[in-house]
């Protein structure tokens, strides 16, 4: 089984420069490439300044396709108490079954006290955080590593193990928090996923693509060229994410 | 036809990667995973060279090159910092080794582009009419318009753009290469999505594929440019048509 920890639907915004995808076109880069299900996200605006609409969409994508897709909201914690109440909604009344933070666009630094209540209330909610990384300087490893350290019952997941020029400091995040979990998208220091299960153990690194930034022919590729035994690579591809949502 | 326009070798100082640093590798690894990943030539430079300004590296590399003359082109690196001395060192790397370019690391070396510090250096380059590779990504001193500012500063200079502002200022690199004809924008470690906006705002033909081995794997970076959305062409000029007709007007080949 392969469970996609990460992926985006949607549409960023409406210049020229914007990324977009379908549900539906996500639905068949999984059927093409063996993808059983998918976390699926916004993106752009939707994670950012149209979250109420972008939750309304993503649920909407999972009722269409239930057995496939698993939504995660977005709220931006900048809207304080709003935010918590849109979380709530998401996860309450249209069924979604994590968050999702951006801090380099939606403009916090992962370390900083505005973004800890809906950490804290995510774990009250049951459900799991993905943090992007890496880019920009407010998303560094070892502050969502701090993120973590704060809310310990709150699961939370490292989108893109640092990608890349943070990449170092992953696994030293995830040795501090046993509540990090590492998703490696475009993970291109692929010696770091090795090394991540020497690290911390295999239960904790998740498979994702990013779709529709990066390729799934390419992030599935990876996995399977890393010198892992098969059960880990099991683990990775599917069987982590699936628990991690059980779990929670 | 591939051509790998970014590849590192060194001193093999443990078996694999650890969380933190890349598998160094020699030049004999180097070749190997070329045969296997069916890349035909190879730019490379030092590794250890760029965080220390060690001279002899230069020598290492060109002992490589000249080991295996028909699969690699082997470029120099000096610390500009260094000033007159650096503009020497460059000129025995190409005049005397025989060395075809130049790899420059902003943010290890501790320059800007922007700073006239590069001057001396950049003169003794377009005498010597060499390539010059830049990291660039969005670590301190290394966005890619800083390396816009120089290749207009230096338009008879050919600046390749190295993984093309990864990660993070992929879109700096269009518009920085949009504004400049010398600028090559380079594939490493770059996101698919950001290499199929490089094509369809810049041009296949300013594209160059690079895989930055050994930090990352070359068999998935040539898996990443097989499968973009564009087509064939492009993706044959991408790996290596483009850069093939670029070392024949730069009398490298």
């Amino acid at each position: 089984m392969i469970f996609d920890a990460h992926c985006h639907i949607g549409r960023e915004h409406s210049k020229s420069r914007s990324f977009a995808l379908s549900a539906d076109e996500l639905v068949n880069i999984m059927d093409r490439n063996g993808i059983d299900k998918a976390i699926v996200c916004s993106m752009g605006k939707g994670l950012n300044v149209e979250t109420s609409r972008a939750n309304d969409e993503i649920s909407s994508a999972v009722r269409k396709h239930p057995d496939r897709l698993v939504g995660f909201a977005g709220v931006n914690p900048w809207y304080e108490d709003a935010a918590l109440d849109e979380l709530e909604r998401g996860v309450k009344r249209l069924g979604l079954r994590g968050l999702k933070l951006h801090p380099d666009l939606q403009g916090f630094p992962a370390s900083d006290d505005l973004v800890y209540p809906l950490i804290q209330r995510s774990g009250e909610l049951k459900i799991p955080v993905y943090v992007h990384s890496g880019t920009s300087i407010y998303s560094q490893p070892m502050e969502i590593g701090e993120m973590a350290l704060s809310c310990p019952e709150t699961t939370v997941i490292m989108g893109h193990m640092g990608y890349d020029n943070y990449y170092f400091d992953a696994i030293p995040a995830a040795r501090r928090s046993r509540n990090l979990i590492l998703e490696t998208s475009r993970n291109t220091q692929y010696w770091t996923i090795e090394e991540s299960v020497e690290a911390i153990g295999p239960d904790r690194v998740v498979f994702g693509t990013d779709a529709p930034y990066s390729k799934a022919e390419v992030e599935i590729a990876r996995i399977k060229s890393l010198k892992l035994d098969s059960d880990v690579q099991r683990k990775i591809l599917g069987e982590n994410i699936s628990k991690i949502l059980e779990e929670r | 036809m591939i051509i790998d326009v970014h590849t590192h070798i060194g001193e093999p100082d443990q078996k694999k990667g650890s969380g933190q640093s890349a598998p160094r590798i020699s030049p004999e690894t180097l070749i190997e995973t070329m045969d296997k990943a069916g890349v035909d030539k190879a730019m490379t430079f030092t590794d250890k060279g760029l965080w220390v300004y060690d001279k002899t590296e230069n020598d290492k590399i060109a002992d490589a090159m000249k080991k295996y003359p028909n699969r690699l082109i082997g470029f120099a690196t000096v610390n500009p910092r260094f000033g007159q001395d650096a503009v020497e060192e460059l000129h025995r790397a190409i005049a005397t080794l025989g060395l075809k370019g130049l790899k420059l690391h902003p943010w290890l070396q501790l320059f800007s582009c922007t700073d006239s510090v590069l001057d001396p250096l950049f003169d003794e380059v377009a005498k010597l009419r060499i390539p010059v590779l830049f990291h660039t990504g969005y670590d301190v001193f290394s966005g890619p318009l800083g390396v816009a500012d120089l290749a207009e500063r230096y338009p008879q200079v050919p600046l390749i753009v190295g993984h093309s502002g990864c990660c993070g200022l992929w879109f700096d690199a269009i518009k920085a290469a949009k504004r400049c004809d010398n600028l090559y924008l380079e594939t490493s470690g770059n996101m698919s999505g950001a290499i199929e906006r490089m094509v369809n705002d810049v041009g296949a033909n300013r594209i160059l594929f690079g895989s930055d081995m050994p930090w990352v794997d070359s068999a998935m970076e040539i898996l990443k440019i097989r499968t973009l959305d564009i087509n064939q062409k492009e993706k044959a000029l991408i790996l290596g048509e483009n850069l093939q007709g670029l070392l024949r007007e730069w009398k490298i080949d």
